[in-house]
């Protein structure tokens, strides 16, 4: 609850849509560590002290008015805005800089520190210049958004040399897994027992309607049958999609919009990791086939319950990691 | 009906009348009913046009004997 | 002061523009405001701290700016802009910054530059949006871009006098870039237009519309 002088002091800010006393007290409980220097410090100080949240930084105000925020309690999570190329850890805001412009990303904890690493990975310092009162009031911005809760997991602006403001979207992630729902992968689950003994394979797509499942054939011993040389493993050991049902897809997804988010397989031996045929068949030169597209590995084993395991394609690496499967009716 | 909470701010000039309002209405529950006090052309303007605005509900308004307006408003759910 | 910076306007936006003009090395700026501090404010106008509360606008901001720039030259006027002075005002200065609150002066100053030959910068902010647009005696102007003013009868509501303090500072700081910047090509503007709430910047052109009554008429 706020006292009656925040009232007074924060009144035209309550005023504001997703921004009323939860708001104001959500402003209050972030204390910013401004690692930045110059005019942009003493914008960004300046106006989120103005704003109700505290900051720690030289205070270097120049003409700003030294003014405290009314806080109720005191501050408890960390936000930090650092000069490339230092990056926020674990959110905040780093400013870079970029030919003339300067480059602004603000990262959350639901963030992926892998593509803020990636996308601030050209540029230098911020530098000084007459446009740091335009980037002290942007990282303003920036902060109380995520402070308020109302910020994307990773967002940004860029400051042209000459001033003019652009919308920075952070590209989809490809360095962790997707999410997928329980009962997509319950029918993953069934579709590859059912190719049991041989290995499974499936593709799980993404659009406007959700994620699905679209169960693949496994052409493996098809294509040996017809040229043994080129194919020496057989289905139980290895999986390739039939190529017109695997065209077929990609049409449909480039008629819907939607997108390949996973390819699945199964192990039927029990194997719990991507083997090296896997990754040469995910990536055949060292480069993935399918950027941006996740692995999925079901391993069957005797007795015991399936085991799921994500393999994603980033930085030249392979990452795996547990991909938990529900239980099985 | 009887109101979960009460307001007066026959007292405050706008914006204040408002910001009052919102943080009385933010404090209730969703379904919450303010019964809120004011006095004046400009409150009575726009204190309901405000409500509306977040997102609540006008339940009612009526002119007191002493010329000021009893204003009901229900609480309703999203930020406001 | 011939040549000079004029901010009309000490408020949300005037703050942010004058600092960042003296900054990027303006020596002579003008302020126009005939508000004193309130504590309703100081979220939004860090020029001016609690203490400030009660004090006219344009003494504290000349205190605060010449202390922080020594070699900067501030004049002041203690008033509220109006029909009668905007043209001997525009016309005595270089470059003209609009931190008004109100439609009607936002007009009255966008109609002043096909007149006095004075650039304009023109601005506005209210809750988590805001707009800057320069203006110059060759290209678009206000009326170009919205036909007529809304009328003065649209009082807004209490709810829509919310705005996010550093929203403000983003567009004052804004208009500060496009004063210094070149001017617009011929016959048209730039307008720059910023929602906080969504995190989208875009840029749109005005093209200036012919017989235009803000710039048109004398040409």
């Amino acid at each position: 609850m706020l006292s009656e002088p925040q009232i007074q002091r924060y009144a035209r800010q309550l005023l504001l849509r997703d921004l009323g006393e939860r708001g104001q007290e959500a402003l209050g409980a972030v204390r910013v560590l401004l690692g930045l220097d110059g005019e942009a410090a003493g914008a960004a100080a300046a106006y989120l002290r103005a704003g109700g949240t505290e900051v720690s930084a030289s205070s270097d105000t120049a003409a700003w008015a030294s003014m405290p925020p009314l806080l109720g309690t005191a501050p408890l999570r960390p936000l930090t805005v650092t000069a490339s190329p230092e990056l926020p850890e674990p959110e905040g805001v780093v400013v870079g800089g970029r030919g003339g412009a300067r480059v602004l990303w603000s990262v959350g904890a639901d963030g992926c520190a892998d593509c803020l690493r990636h996308a601030t990975r050209h540029l230098g310092p911020p530098g000084h210049g007459s446009s740091g009162i335009q980037v002290g009031t942007l990282v303003a911005l920036l902060v109380q958004r995520r402070a308020l809760g109302v910020a994307a997991p990773m967002e940004g602006v860029e400051v042209s040399a000459a001033g003019t403001l652009s919308t920075l979207v952070a590209p989809a992630c490809v360095h962790r897994p997707p999410a997928i729902p329980d009962d997509v992968l319950a029918e993953l689950v069934h579709h590859l027992s059912a190719a049991l003994p041989d290995e499974g394979c499936a593709v799980l797509v993404g659009g406007g309607d959700g994620v699905r499942l679209v169960p693949m054939a496994n052409a493996q011993d098809a294509h040996r049958a017809r040229d043994p040389e080129a194919f020496p493993r057989t289905a139980r050991t290895a999986f390739t999609f039939e190529p017109r049902a695997w065209l077929a897809l990609l049409r449909t997804l480039e008629a819907s919009g939607g997108r390949i988010l996973a390819i699945a397989h199964s192990h039927p031996d029990g194997g719990e990791h991507f083997s090296a045929e896997d990754r040469r068949s995910a990536a055949p030169d060292g480069q993935p086939l399918y950027p941006g597209v996740a692995h999925l590995l079901v391993a069957f084993r005797p007795g015991r319950p399936p085991v799921g395991r994500w393999g994603v394609w980033t930085d030249g690496d392979f990452a795996e990691s547990a991909c938990p499967l529900p239980e099985q009716s | 009906m009887t109101p979960d909470a009460r307001i007066d701010i026959t007292g405050e000039v706008c914006p204040m009348t408002f910001v009052r309002t919102k943080i009385a209405l933010e404090r209730l529950p969703v379904g919450g009913v303010l019964e809120v006090r004011l006095r004046g052309d400009e409150p009575l303007r726009n204190v309901p046009e405000s409500a509306r605005d977040a997102g609540h509900t006008v339940l009612g308004l009526e002119k007191l004997e002493d010329g000021t307006w009893r204003l009901l408003l229900r609480r309703e759910a999203g930020r406001c | 002061m011939p040549g000079a910076t004029v901010i009309i306007g000490m408020g949300g936006l005037g703050c942010p523009a004058a600092v960042a003009l003296a900054t990027a090395g303006t020596r002579r700026l003008t302020l126009v405001d005939g508000d004193v501090v309130d504590t309703s404010n100081l979220h939004r106008q860090p020029l001016y701290g609690p203490e400030d509360v009660g004090r006219p606008k344009v003494e504290v901001a000349r205190e605060r700016l010449a202390r922080a720039f020594p070699g900067l030259e501030v004049e002041t006027w203690k008033k509220r802009i109006g029909r009668a002075d905007v043209d001997a005002l525009l016309s005595g200065h270089g470059l003209a910054i609009d931190g008004t609150d109100s439609v009607a002066a936002k007009f009255l100053l966008s109609d002043a530059v096909a007149r006095t030959r004075t650039p304009l910068v023109s601005g506005g902010v209210v809750q988590w949006g805001g707009q800057a647009m320069r203006i110059d005696p060759a290209g678009a102007c206000l009326r170009c871009l919205y036909g007529t003013p809304p009328g003065e009868d649209e009082v807004p509501t209490c709810a829509r006098a919310g705005v996010l303090g550093s929203l403000a500072g983003v567009l004052g700081a804004l208009q500060a870039s496009l004063a210094l910047g070149p001017p617009s090509p011929e016959g048209q503007s730039t307008l720059h237009v910023v929602d906080g709430r969504s995190l989208r910047f875009r840029t749109l052109v005005v093209r200036r519309v012919p017989g235009c009554p803000g710039c048109g008429a004398s040409a």
